[in-house]
């Protein structure tokens, strides 16, 4: 293909993607919104049984892979002024991206390591509940918990790593489990946490006495207070994918995969096997620790549901079907999964039904996801 | 003295519970060296599948004079189903993934877990909801003078106790036994030697998902009541209880259910508000185990080959 050719098929597919992700997020009736899905999945069965249409159109994308990020930062930048009438698609926007950065935090522990933990949930809760704790009785705001709070569900995470790398596979799982299942009755427990009834007042940020509570006004177009939440986390999102495809691409990275193939093999040719595997568990932590803050001052209430162990096991199914390791593939199916049982709402009892089926047909007929990890390129040639 | 006697019976019964469940993730893992994820939502599975039975007996107003010896006719049924569920499983999940990487099979049985959970919770009629499960063992109870001990746990007791014994003697001095053994060992040879694996697998998975379901339906009645998301914590901790006695050893399962039994009502009945605290007891208990002695009590120490 010539590069005119390539240039078009990346502009009509990047359009095309946008196209139907607003017409997806804007579609009210059932009816439409299941033919949306039936398209999208044709497409993506076209995508991975066609190789000629997926070299072409990775190809394409690979050239214009600055064009194509700009292109959707800019789109994104500028969905609360499609969404402006409806606050509850801003609120749905929102909840994807906490769970594409808490996606991207387990894929260094699952994805990169094949280390598969329920600690998620745990995390999770570490950063809520630390971040409440902190500013009910220290009254540090936002911007402080954003980092203190992260940073102690990182030491938590990194503390918890300690003994649960002792152990693998299914030990890894049934102990990661444990701390998850421990932490839930702890916080259900004890008293400074509110127990059942769980914390609530936790101050919503402010930034030079900017009042996020009301919703700012672009151009005469009054847009919902949730904007303001969707535009520092957009901020969040992109950096804490920035971050994740260096620290991928590193030595780092690089450890933890090998690390993945052959562990014996790994240690045999002297490379430290524990740093590397306590590092992921922390910056797991720090990024899931992080989305619990963002969360607790968004929803301004923490509760025991905030570190239900479910969540844990979503996680776990976003990176499995997203493909491991994978950043962008894991992207899409956390938002995914987090859109379609939103906009289904009739369906939204059986929401863990369907996921737990999906999975199961995915691990049986495609084990490897949506989108496979592609091989290592250090230099183009 | 009294409650003493009384915890020393909670005691028990917990722990031929947790001992039931156990010996099930012994047994698959023995045979496949897979842990089944979704084995406590299916001891579950088996006390919905009796209710069902029961519903639709009660529906065509079958029970009359002999409501209680029907009512272990629904058990019994729920048992056999559950025990076919598990060959259905084994088939369906276990069978497929025999090559594959063990991540894959453990997140493929979690899902199925999530899957049976969720098919009870929304087809089972109101089955968000607490339901309560019917009497079968006869009403009363033994005087001892000191203490008043209830029929029901008796039988209950020497039930498990009989039950563990026959697995054993299953095990231990039958064909299918041997070949359990056998492919627990070395699933190659077992089968040079003529011993099929797909035939095994669907003897183990039936008699670990029907002694769940068994398992299932003791707490039930112990409880007189049920819930459709028991099954999570029935897992983990049947699990746990394996772990700690060592995976793979059948003898260890029960050691292990004794161990966690008594450590769970030592909790409950002598700590100031145990019963919020037992969990956090036991996984703290599992977390020690698996850091220190991760191959059990009973488990013989295995060294990774490369």
């Amino acid at each position: 293909m010539n590069r005119s050719m390539q240039w078009f098929v990346f502009l009509v597919s990047e359009l095309l993607a946008m196209g139907f992700f607003l017409g997806f997020m804007m579609t009210e009736s059932t009816v439409k919104l299941t033919v949306l899905v039936v398209l999208l999945a044709l497409g993506l069965f076209g995508y991975r049984r066609s190789a000629r249409l997926a070299l072409n159109l990775s190809q394409a994308f690979t050239r214009y892979k600055l064009s194509s990020f700009v292109l959707l930062v800019l789109f994104v930048l500028s969905l609360p002024f499609f969404f402006g009438k409806s606050p509850y698609l801003i609120h749905i926007c929102i909840m994807s991206c906490l769970y594409i950065i808490m996606a991207i935090g387990l894929n260094f522990c699952l994805g990169s390591a094949n280390m598969t933990h329920f600690a998620t949930s745990a995390f999770f809760g570490m950063g809520a509940y630390s971040s409440a704790l902190l500013s009910i009785h220290l009254h540090t705001g936002f911007w402080v918990n954003i980092f203190v709070a992260s940073a102690l569900a990182g030491i938590f995470g990194a503390l918890l790593a300690i003994p649960i790398i002792k152990t693998k596979t299914y030990y890894l799982a049934l102990i990661s489990m444990a701390f998850g299942l421990i932490f839930f009755q702890f916080i259900n427990t004890v008293k400074f946490t509110g127990g059942p009834a769980g914390l609530s007042g936790v101050p919503r940020p402010s930034l030079f006495g900017y009042d996020f509570m009301k919703g700012p006004t672009v151009l005469g177009m009054v847009l919902p207070f949730q904007t303001n939440y969707f535009y520092i986390i957009i901020v969040f999102t992109i950096l804490i994918s920035i971050l994740a495809r260096r620290v991928m691409k590193s030595w780092m990275g690089l450890t933890l995969n090998y690390i993945r193939e052959d562990e014996i093999a790994t240690s045999c040719q002297g490379i430290t096997v524990s740093f590397p595997k306590i590092f992921a568990f922390a910056l797991n932590a720090i990024l899931t620790g992080f989305a619990g803050t963002f969360y607790a001052h968004y929803i301004t209430y923490v509760g025991p549901p905030d570190a239900d162990i479910m969540i844990s096991v979503v996680l776990v199914i976003i990176v499995i079907l997203g493909g491991m390791d994978n950043l962008s593939g894991i992207a899409f199916s956390a938002a995914l999964l987090t859109i379609l049982p939103e906009k289904f709402r009739a369906f939204q009892d059986y929401r863990l039904l369907i996921y737990g089926t999906i999975v199961l047909l995915m691990l049986l007929f495609r084990p490897s996801g949506l989108f496979p990890k592609k091989l290592r390129v250090y230099k183009k040639g | 003295m009294e409650t003493l006697i009384n915890q020393l019976v909670n005691a028990f019964i917990l722990s031929c519970t947790y001992a039931l469940i156990a010996v099930g993730f012994s047994l698959f893992f023995g045979a496949f060296n897979v842990i089944n994820f979704a084995h406590g939502d299916v001891c579950i599975a088996g006390i919905f599948l009796s209710l069902i039975l029961y519903g639709l007996l009660k529906y065509l107003g079958i029970f009359g004079a002999f409501e209680g010896g029907l009512n272990l006719a629904t058990a019994i049924f729920g048992v056999l189903a559950t025990g076919f569920l598990g060959v259905l499983i084994e088939r369906g999940v276990i069978r497929p993934f025999r090559k594959a990487d063990i991540l894959i099979v453990l997140v493929a049985t979690t899902a199925l877990g999530i899957i049976i959970r969720e098919s009870i919770k929304n087809f089972y009629p109101a089955g968000g909801l607490p339901h309560i499960f019917p009497k079968m063992l006869p009403d009363g109870a033994i005087d001892l003078d000191i203490v008043l001990l209830p029929y029901e746990s008796i039988i209950i007791f020497f039930g498990s106790l009989v039950l563990i014994t026959l697995v054993f003697l299953f095990i231990n001095y039958t064909r299918f036994g041997l070949a359990i053994r056998a492919t627990s060992q070395d699933r190659e040879a077992a089968m040079m030697v003529g011993m099929s694996p797909n035939q095994t697998g669907a003897i183990v998975f039936f008699l670990g998902s029907a002694l769940g379901a068994i398992a299932g339906i003791i707490n039930a009645l112990y409880f007189g009541a049920t819930r459709f998301d028991l099954g999570l914590l029935f897992g983990i901790k049947g699990f746990s209880v394996s772990v700690i006695g060592g995976l793979g050893n059948v003898y260890g399962a029960v050691i292990g259910g004794l161990l966690f039994g008594f450590m769970e009502t030592f909790v409950i009945a002598f700590v100031p508000e145990g019963t919020a605290w037992k969990e956090f007891v036991a996984f703290f208990i599992v977390i020690i185990f698996l850091i220190f002695r991760p191959s059990g009590i009973l488990g013989e120490k295995v060294f990774e080959k490369v």
